[in-house]
């Protein structure tokens, strides 16, 4: 792995490493294979060739969506689904996709297609993390996104009145596959047993972000909520594997070791540098002000002064004393 | 009568298995079935054939009759589906289209005669995943050698789209047909991919394939007749609807022929199938 390889994701909120699937199914093959690659959480989306984040910056070379990434990390030798064997490679790959079939739909109905979700909940999240002015428009890309994916998958347009929209048929679909991926966890640590799989990073990433989300109509938040082994399955693998990447602008009970958590690193940095400029200006303002001073003239007459006061021969005390 | 919104909500739920029949009922075929698809010779796509043969081999599977009719407007006429939304089948006056709510509909309603009542509980799960995964992949790689591989599109495509409509129609619905697949390319992610990247995931659906006849033959120290043992199954008939289609025609591109035809199990499953349930017509001319 060339050094200064970095992966560009939207920061994370409620404790997650990313808002966005697509980032967090980037980062979990990362952190999955540990991987040596840095994460940069401040990534401007517009800078990525295709305006769409993760993407992943070797060299001079970018690298954009889920697919590109997973190929270069198998091409570096970090797979996946190294450890697992071809049964269940195979498994990993059907599961993966059916996965994404059932809930695909579901996550970008409810996070970008729903008026009131998207209004009040996403757009928000994604204008924070754009920089200006671009905040104004970019999250809108998304919803265009989510149009297409929910006619297709779902057989409606988001651009029809809300009595059309069909959001208790993908939140049914939804909800069985949750059931059966519960089923097919059951009290293991990972869904092939010991060792991770990609099936373990798509269920993960669907799953943290709609369980943690907080919006106004998330029918699967507490259907998930009633299945422990998934809630445990996704706090582990946030908490052991993504301890460094979690981020949440909520200050949390437990005091972090940092008095602001408020701050993230870069903003930190600013707060610095402000303060070393702010001793740069003095230290100009005085030079300034004794250059001004030097072209006045006031040293000169400093220096005369003193010089005289030494100097005064009292002629007349001398004459005084030989005269007596 | 239902309304049309109403229609359409109920046919994409047509593979939800509690839809109006109780648990262990079966109902009766209904006399009339008719299978709806495009003109054969005419208009056919590649992935549309792929799609209507694999639910016409599913049905010869089951026994269950049904009468073909090959009709323009066949595409108009479907009610909605992820993928190609071809064939139509009319039962009575339900409708359903695509291979997955055919069959799940002809699971719930006929038990005797479904072909996977057979299975165990938790390998009708995989089985169910795997019909899904295998249909994505080998639709999505015929639609994007139709669609985006120049040759394909100009020799194949683009006369079978306009040929049911007159000029000035026949341009714009080819124009209409494109922007949709490629609207299905981008929202299955598999819009960038290039012939390689779409040849490597054939290769990664076909080796999955012919690794499971391998281990049944291993099983069974016979030739592997299906991929779930000695009785076939659904995940058997889309296989050989799709393996089939792609031997059988001519495109100007061979990728999708030589990548299938460098799994020799998979084209002697496909004509064991073709010889048992139609009569060697699919493959029978072809080496």
């Amino acid at each position: 792995m060339q050094l200064g390889s970095k992966l560009h994701v939207y920061k994370g909120e409620w404790g997650l490493p990313s808002i966005d699937f697509e980032c967090l199914r980037a980062l979990c093959l990362l952190r999955f294979t540990r991987c040596p690659m840095e994460i940069e959480t401040n990534a401007n989306p517009l800078r990525s060739g295709t305006g769409k984040l993760p993407y992943l910056q070797i060299g001079n070379d970018k690298f954009h969506g889920y697919k590109d990434i997973k190929r270069i990390l198998d091409i570096e030798g970090y797979p996946v689904d190294a450890h697992l064997n071809t049964k269940q490679k195979h498994l990993s790959i059907t599961y993966s996709n059916w996965v994404f079939t059932q809930l695909h739909a579901y996550y970008h109905y409810y996070l970008y297609g729903e008026p009131n979700n998207y209004d009040t909940t996403t757009r928000g999240l994604y204008a924070k993390r754009t920089p200006f002015p671009f905040n104004f428009y970019y999250p809108s890309t998304y919803q265009r996104e989510a149009c297409d994916v929910v006619q297709v998958l779902g057989g409606f347009d988001i651009n029809d009145k809300l009595e059309k929209h069909e959001g208790d048929y993908l939140a049914a679909n939804a909800k069985k596959c949750v059931n059966l991926l519960s089923r097919k966890l059951g009290r293991k640590v990972w869904f092939f047993g010991d060792t991770y799989s990609e099936l373990d990073a798509i269920v993960y990433s669907y799953l943290a972000i709609i369980y943690h989300i907080t919006l106004p109509n998330n029918p699967l938040q507490n259907h998930i909520k009633g299945c422990q082994n998934l809630v445990n399955f996704i706090k582990r693998i946030t908490k052991d594997i993504f301890r460094n990447e979690c981020y949440s602008s909520i200050k949390m009970t437990k005091a972090p070791s940092q008095s602001d958590t408020m701050l993230t690193p870069s903003e930190r940095k600013l707060m610095e540098t402000d303060l070393n400029t702010k001793i740069i200006a003095g230290v100009g303002a005085v030079l300034a002000m004794g250059a001004f001073a030097a072209w006045r003239g006031i040293y000169t007459q400093l220096t005369r002064s003193s010089t005289d006061y030494d100097g005064i021969d009292y002629e007349d005390d001398d004459i005084d004393e030989v005269l007596d | 009568m239902e309304s049309e919104t109403g229609v359409a909500s109920a046919l994409l739920q047509a593979n939800d298995a509690q839809l109006a029949v109780l648990p262990g009922e079966s109902l009766p075929w209904p006399k009339e079935v008719c299978l709806y698809q495009p003109l054969e010779e005419l208009q056919l796509l590649l992935p549309e054939q792929a799609s209507c043969l694999a639910v016409k081999s599913y049905l010869r599977m089951c026994r269950l009759p049904y009468t073909e009719r090959q009709c323009d407007n066949a595409e108009f006429m479907s009610t909605g589906g992820r993928l190609t939304k071809l064939p139509l089948l009319r039962l009575g006056r339900r409708l359903f289209a695509e291979f997955e709510p055919i069959v799940g509909h002809v699971e719930c309603t006929q038990l005797e005669n479904a072909v996977s009542s057979w299975l165990g509980f938790e390998e009708r799960e995989d089985m169910r995943a795997e019909v899904a995964y295998v249909e994505n992949t080998f639709t999505l790689a015929e639609l994007h050698q139709c669609y985006k591989e120049s040759p394909i599109y100009v020799e194949h495509t683009q006369p079978r789209i306009g040929s049911a409509h007159p000029w000035p129609l026949s341009s714009i619905r080819r124009r209409e047909k494109c922007a949709e697949a490629l609207r299905l390319l981008r929202v299955y992610q598999w819009d960038k991919l290039n012939t390689r990247d779409v040849q490597a995931q054939l290769q990664q659906c076909c080796q999955l394939l012919s690794d499971k006849l391998e281990a049944r033959e291993s099983n069974s120290k016979l030739s592997a007749n299906y991929l779930y043992g000695q009785q076939p199954c659904e995940l058997d008939a889309l296989v050989f609807g799709h393996v089939a289609s792609i031997l059988s025609s001519q495109l100007a591109s061979p990728m999708l022929g030589d990548t299938v035809r460098a799994y020799p199990r998979l084209v002697a499953h496909s004509r064991g199938i073709d010889h048992v349930y139609h009569q060697d017509k699919q493959l029978g001319g072809l080496d």
